[in-house]
């Protein structure tokens, strides 16, 4: 006998659900589970689609000197198509030091001469830029200065559209700099996807907090932004997603990164 | 409290990395000729780093920003 999943719609789900919970959404054709804390999605064709996450417990903590985040993957994707988005959640712990270096963010290369993306906080020489570099069949760089201007934290998102697309830095739901993406290159990416070193090895290593790092194969909205950094904190089918919760898994459960040495901390997170 | 000190890459040998912050060799961060390595821990010093110098957070990021550690061409240009 099939059994009937009760329906409901993505604006008027259950407000004190139980865990294991399940329902049909008739307006997003989703499957939605209740974990007991988040909400969880799947396509009805039965790949990962989303996620609410209000609840943050833990963000991770990088010392700048050789923790990071290995996710174990190219995402090649971001440089064959030039379509993606990328976003998380970061607070320097000094962004005004005096110590000047590269400050690796989210990273599949950290050279134009390598394909893939560097996101980094540059404050080489006195500079105190963010910038984002995507590296395909050439290479494009976003500089924000004042990009970080302080040491709270800031949610921040990469947008790209396409080959020859639009191409965004987003700084709490606003965009601080923009540009032609490059197009497209065949080519993988220098290295798997980091969080907190460009390229291991060579240093640009983060003395920062980061948590939420999420990675999209399509070009977020900044409405999408808005969701993700705040109520509802829903990410729409998320490539990967690493919520930092006390270890380095990815929420889709397909690239489950390696922790080399960053400490998961409940004293400070974004919300 | 994480303590730092460098070595020779040649005495990697000997380390055991269960008493270290990195994962193993591979995850260490070494120089940019290779020819020192970066050990981290956190409690007293293991015994095969004895005599070791130890360097605080503050002063081995001084240390990792030269030349020696850091390469000098910024990225992305």
């Amino acid at each position: 006998m099939p059994t009937t999943i009760p329906s409901t719609t993505s604006s008027t789900r259950p407000g004190s659900p139980s865990a294991g919970d399940a329902y049909f959404e008739t307006d997003t054709k989703d499957i939605i589970v209740y974990d007991g804390t988040d909400w969880r999605s799947w396509e009805n064709d039965g790949s990962f689609a989303s996620g609410s996450f209000p609840s943050n417990s833990y963000s991770a903590s990088f010392d700048g000197v050789n923790d990071y985040i290995d996710t174990n993957n190219k995402f090649d994707f971001i440089q064959q198509t030039c379509e993606f988005s990328v976003t998380c959640w970061a607070k320097w712990t000094d962004y005004n030091s005096s110590t000047s270096q590269n400050q690796s963010i989210i990273a599949t290369t950290s050279t134009s001469s390598q394909k893939g993306l560097y996101f980094y906080y540059d404050s080489r020489g006195g500079n105190r830029n963010l910038k984002v570099m995507v590296s395909a069949n050439t290479a494009v760089t976003l500089s924000a200065t004042g990009g970080v201007g302080d040491n709270n934290w800031h949610h921040y998102a990469v947008t790209c559209s396409g080959s020859g697309g639009s191409f965004k830095l987003y700084k709490d739901g606003s965009v601080i700099a923009s540009g032609t993406a490059p197009t497209t290159t065949s080519s993988t990416a220098f290295h798997t996807m980091n969080l907190g070193v460009g390229s291991s090895g060579y240093g640009y290593l983060t003395d920062a907090y980061l948590d939420e790092a999420a990675v999209f194969n399509y070009e977020l909205t900044s409405s999408e932004i808005d969701d993700i950094r705040a109520t509802p904190y829903s990410y729409i089918k998320y490539t990967s997603l690493y919520r930092l919760e006390n270890n380095a898994n990815d929420e889709s459960g397909a690239n489950n990164g390696t922790n080399n040495g960053a400490t998961f901390v409940t004293s400070t997170k974004p919300y | 409290m994480r303590t730092y000190v460098i070595a020779n890459s040649s005495e990697v040998t000997g380390f055991d990395f269960n008493q270290l912050i990195d994962i193993d060799e591979s995850y260490s961060r070494k120089s940019l000729d290779g020819s020192k390595i970066l050990a981290r821990y956190e409690g007293g010093q293991p015994s095969f780093l004895w005599g070791k110098t130890e360097y605080t957070h503050e002063e081995i990021l001084e240390v990792l920003a030269t030349d020696e550690w850091t390469p000098d061409e910024p990225p992305g240009k």
